[in-house]
């Protein structure tokens, strides 16, 4: 695998988001909540992206700022929107508190911990570890209320596979990322493209989701 | 060198990939059939709460009447029936006493009709609850009611059975002859018969009760939906059925209007 390869990886990985993007926006014209969340992660997915693979190499050597940046983004968005489907108050509670205490981590780390030369693999795992478990808590959830009356045409079931098909991929990934990306520069693009593949999921899922939303109705007077 | 690891890479990630991809289809189908078979479990259960909800109110219903039904028969015979022997009683010390033709033809014929009144009211309370069921149990009950309609409204109404004794709970025996009386009753307001069979077949399951009469053909569809032939009288009889799980059946064959009914019976 080449550096082309890589590119060509970077320049899709970049451009993933825009399918789903553009069915949300479709889609969810009446600016539901949680949908609304996933649509404005999508967008700020692809702006940080962009701007990470057009603007920055002008500046900088290394881009991996805005994959700090982006890991403190998702934290936020997807805990807020986890926050409107989850029913239990006191988990509501502590996400607000996991939110402050995350941003205040992440500071952390991107001025002493980690820095911001570095990926950020310690903030990627506790991420992940942590969707994971709000993803496999929001399935237990909808098996206990039991009121979709078809789960593969409720949206929130795929956008919830999408979060948990993308952290628990990236929690296996990123925990050993310290050591794959010891092992050489090829073990490292597998390990990159690994990441990818399981960002395809989470669109593929999130698209399917934003899909099943109640289509916008055309109101005729006549 | 570099390419041989190159391509070892590749065939790793997309085995890799072909893996995850299996994993994750295969995750999915397991959590869409496992909300399905949870989700309709849930529905079941539902259905057989309300189905046991329904049960309970109508057995409420119908217990809620017969004891209604006993309070009057209860009612009548002690009260009203007390009174009336008193009178009578009164009357036949009156005729002891110097009278004259006019006053005693007038004392015979109120005791006549106080006699009759007292057989009427005697039959009314046993209607309403009928004593001899507890004692005699169902089949000679039935057998007694069927004798004595075919005394008072003139018209035979036989009752056959093949069973000596039947081993079901008090409250079943009432629903049954409440069932059964409901039914002859309607063939003798609407039917205008001549002869009404009643038929009790004690099968190893079940009991099949059969009412044939020779009236008026009708249907039980028609007449609820006409609002005749005493709505509430067809809906007491559909309430008991359902409530002792039985199954009924109202048509015309040969001419003659034939209620089935068949209730299951638990053997232990």
């Amino acid at each position: 695998m080449t550096d082309s390869f890589l590119n060509y990886s970077r320049y899709v990985s970049i451009f993933l988001p825009i399918a789903p993007l553009l069915i949300g926006l479709y889609h969810n014209r009446s600016k539901d909540f949680p949908y609304f969340y996933i649509i404005f992660l999508l967008a700020v997915s692809l702006s940080i992206d962009t701007v990470s693979v057009f603007v920055l190499p002008k500046f900088s050597n290394t881009s991996t700022i805005s994959l700090h940046i982006y890991t403190l983004s998702e934290f936020i968005i997807l805990a807020l929107f986890f926050r409107t489907i989850i029913y239990d108050n006191t988990i509501k509670k502590w996400l607000v508190l996991m939110i402050i205490a995350f941003g205040l981590f992440k500071i952390a780390d991107m001025v002493w911990i980690t820095g911001t030369e570095k990926l950020d693999s310690l903030a990627i795992t506790i991420s992940s570890l942590f969707f994971t478990g709000l993803a496999l808590y929001f399935y237990w959830q909808t098996f206990q209320r039991l009121e979709v009356e078809s789960l593969e045409r409720y949206p929130l079931f795929w956008i919830n596979s999408g979060v948990l098909f993308y952290f628990a991929g990236n929690l296996i990934t990123f925990m050993f990322s310290n050591y794959i990306t010891q092992q050489g520069y090829e073990y490292f693009i597998t390990h990159w493209l690994l990441h990818n593949l399981f960002s395809l999921f989470k669109y593929i899922a999130f698209s399917i989701g934003l899909w099943l939303l109640p289509r916008p109705q055309r109101i005729s007077l006549s | 060198m570099a390419s041989s690891a190159s391509a070892t890479n590749i065939s790793l990630l997309i085995f890799a990939a072909s893996g995850v991809v299996g994993l994750l289809l295969f995750f999915i189908f397991f959590i869409v059939y496992a909300y399905q078979q949870r989700s309709l479990r849930h529905k079941q259960k539902e259905q057989q709460l309300q189905v046991e909800m329904k049960h309970k109110m109508l057995q409420a219903l119908v217990d809620g009447q017969e004891r209604e039904r006993e309070r009057l028969s209860r009612d009548i015979h002690d009260s009203l029936g007390a009174q009336l022997s008193t009178i009578k009683l009164y009357l036949a010390e009156l005729r002891t006493l110097p009278h004259n033709p006019h006053t005693d033809k007038l004392i015979q014929e109120s005791m006549g009709l106080l006699t009759a009144s007292i057989q009427d009211l005697r039959a009314i309370s046993q209607d309403l609850m009928p004593q001899p069921l507890q004692k005699m149990g169902l089949i000679n009950t039935l057998r007694t009611y069927c004798q004595k309609l075919s005394l008072a409204h003139k018209r035979e109404v036989r009752f056959t059975t093949n069973a000596n004794l039947l081993l079901i709970p008090d409250s079943t025996s009432l629903m049954i002859f409440r069932v059964i009386q409901e039914v002859i009753n309607n063939a003798i307001k609407h039917g205008d018969s001549k002869m009404i069979s009643v038929k009790l077949l004690d099968q190893i399951h079940e009991l099949i009760i059969n009412v044939e009469e020779d009236g008026i053909p009708y249907s039980w569809e028609e007449a609820k939906a006409q609002s005749q032939l005493n709505g509430l009288g067809i809906l007491n009889i559909e309430t008991r059925i359902s409530l002792m799980n039985g199954i009924l059946h109202q048509t015309n064959i040969d001419n003659k209007n034939v209620v089935s009914i068949k209730i299951p019976v638990h053997v232990e």
